[in-house]
């Protein structure tokens, strides 16, 4: 199958911090990847560095086989990139934001009215025609994030901790945009939420400290306990810790 | 890469959903300038006005930098060179008006003067579309600085003629950059 993503020996430093060290994997079409991790693993660096939102001081980043350099940007309109926190124009409204996004990822201008009317009622967004953005509780933000990052009908779904601060219905909601997506597209996801990652994701990255420390791959006979055993036993075997604080009683 | 066009409709929605009251008033205030009473009160407060709106007219050119910053412009593919080339048609043509009007009708300078001022905003905008990228930012604090003091020199040192002739080499490179723009956007 074809190769979508490549990092390879990947490393990425903020000052002294070491973000990335040697970051290595591959991601094939029509697979869906979860990047599991505890917090300054470097899960944000990797959508960065993949976005080139970010330049990365050594190592290779392929997409489509095309190197990741400063300035490349044509492989964009192929994604569809949802940041956390999401990226937006706070003084627009949806309709107004989604159709310049429209018209910067070059959809075809037959199709813009159509596609933002059907994803402003699926997303259950109709009802805020004239409010703005930034006027909107972060689950609707983040589905209008998500209405941005699929309107142009994109090959490879890159999400960046798209479950952060909802409700369950919000939730709910995304994981079941994401589960219909599951096959049709590459799906790259990010999440702290290993119970749902597990039902979103057929494979598992665990990163620590810039480097993929284990690579899961699911089985038709694997359980879904199983499956979120293995991933909680690689990230915890990482970070034994022992508690210290006998002042607090 | 998105398109010059879609840029500049994109940033006169962003300033007109962010500042449209302050935008009316740049745009339109440059009309007082006209009023021909020789007052001091009045001249002192169209002064002021001139002033504001070129502080007004700053402050609302940096007023994307969050979008700069948070990777907006990074994440869709939207050029910053593009993105300059609009604010400078937004705000630009306004800047140009207000000194425009002022000077030649409040004040009544000489001509001379009046396309070196012109000049040195055009050298302003023209060196920033040059050095566009911010570690490029020394570079174009000289090249600012050398041809302004070219500019002040012709003017101290010639006529009319040679302001006439830098004025227009100002304008062609202008239109040259528009062009070469362009290019890029069909390749």
């Amino acid at each position: 199958m074809e190769e979508i993503i490549n990092f390879n020996s990947v490393i990425k430093r903020y000052g002294k911090i070491t973000a990335l060290n040697g970051l290595s994997f591959s991601i094939k079409k029509g697979e869906s990847v979860g990047l599991i991790g505890n917090n300054g693993c470097g899960k944000t660096t990797t959508i960065n560095v993949l976005c080139n939102l970010v330049n990365y001081d050594s190592g290779n980043v392929l997409i489509y086989g095309n190197k990741i350099i400063p300035g490349f940007v044509t492989y964009k309109n192929k994604l569809g990139i949802l940041l956390s926190p999401p990226i937006f124009v706070n003084e627009f409204t949806p309709i107004q934001y989604l159709k310049f996004v429209c018209k910067f990822q070059k959809v075809d201008q037959f199709e813009i009215d159509l596609r933002i009317e059907s994803l402003i009622k699926s997303f259950n967004l109709n009802s805020f025609n004239k409010k703005k953005i930034g006027d909107f509780s972060s689950g609707d933000k983040m589905k209008i994030a998500l209405a941005a990052a699929i309107i142009h009908n994109p090959e490879v779904l890159v999400f960046d901790e798209p479950f952060i601060h909802l409700d369950f219905q919000t939730i709910d909601f995304i994981s079941s945009l994401i589960k219909s997506l599951r096959n049709k597209k590459t799906l790259f996801i990010t999440s702290h939420n290993i119970d749902l990652m597990t039902n979103l994701c057929s494979r598992f990255l665990i990163m620590d400290h810039g480097q993929i420390i284990n690579d899961i791959a699911l089985h038709e006979n694997m359980s879904h306990n199983e499956i979120k055993s293995l991933i909680t036993d690689s990230i915890l075997k990482q970070n034994i810790r022992s508690i210290n604080m006998d002042w607090f009683e | 890469m998105v398109s010059f066009l879609t840029t500049l409709k994109f940033a006169l929605s962003f300033y007109w959903v962010t500042a449209k009251h302050i935008l009316i008033l740049i745009i339109s205030s440059w009309i007082l300038y006209f009023i021909n009473i020789n007052d001091e009160i009045i001249n002192f407060l169209l002064i002021n006005l001139f002033v504001l709106n070129i502080i007004l007219i700053y402050s609302l050119f940096k007023k994307d930098k969050l979008l700069k910053l948070n990777g907006f412009y990074c994440l869709f593919n939207i050029s910053e060179i593009k993105i300059f080339f609009s604010k400078s048609l937004i705000f630009g043509i306004p800047l140009i008006i207000h000194f425009s009007t002022i000077l030649l009708f409040k004040f009544k300078i000489e001509s001379q003067l009046y396309l070196t001022i012109i000049s040195i905003i055009l050298l302003f905008f023209l060196t920033k579309l040059i050095f566009v990228d911010e570690h490029l930012r020394l570079l174009r604090i000289f090249y600012f600085t050398f041809f302004s003091f070219t500019i002040l020199l012709s003017y101290i040192l010639s006529g009319l003629f040679l302001m006439l002739i830098i004025f227009w080499i100002l304008i062609s490179y202008f239109i040259f950059l528009v062009i070469k723009l362009s290019r890029e956007e069909r390749g």
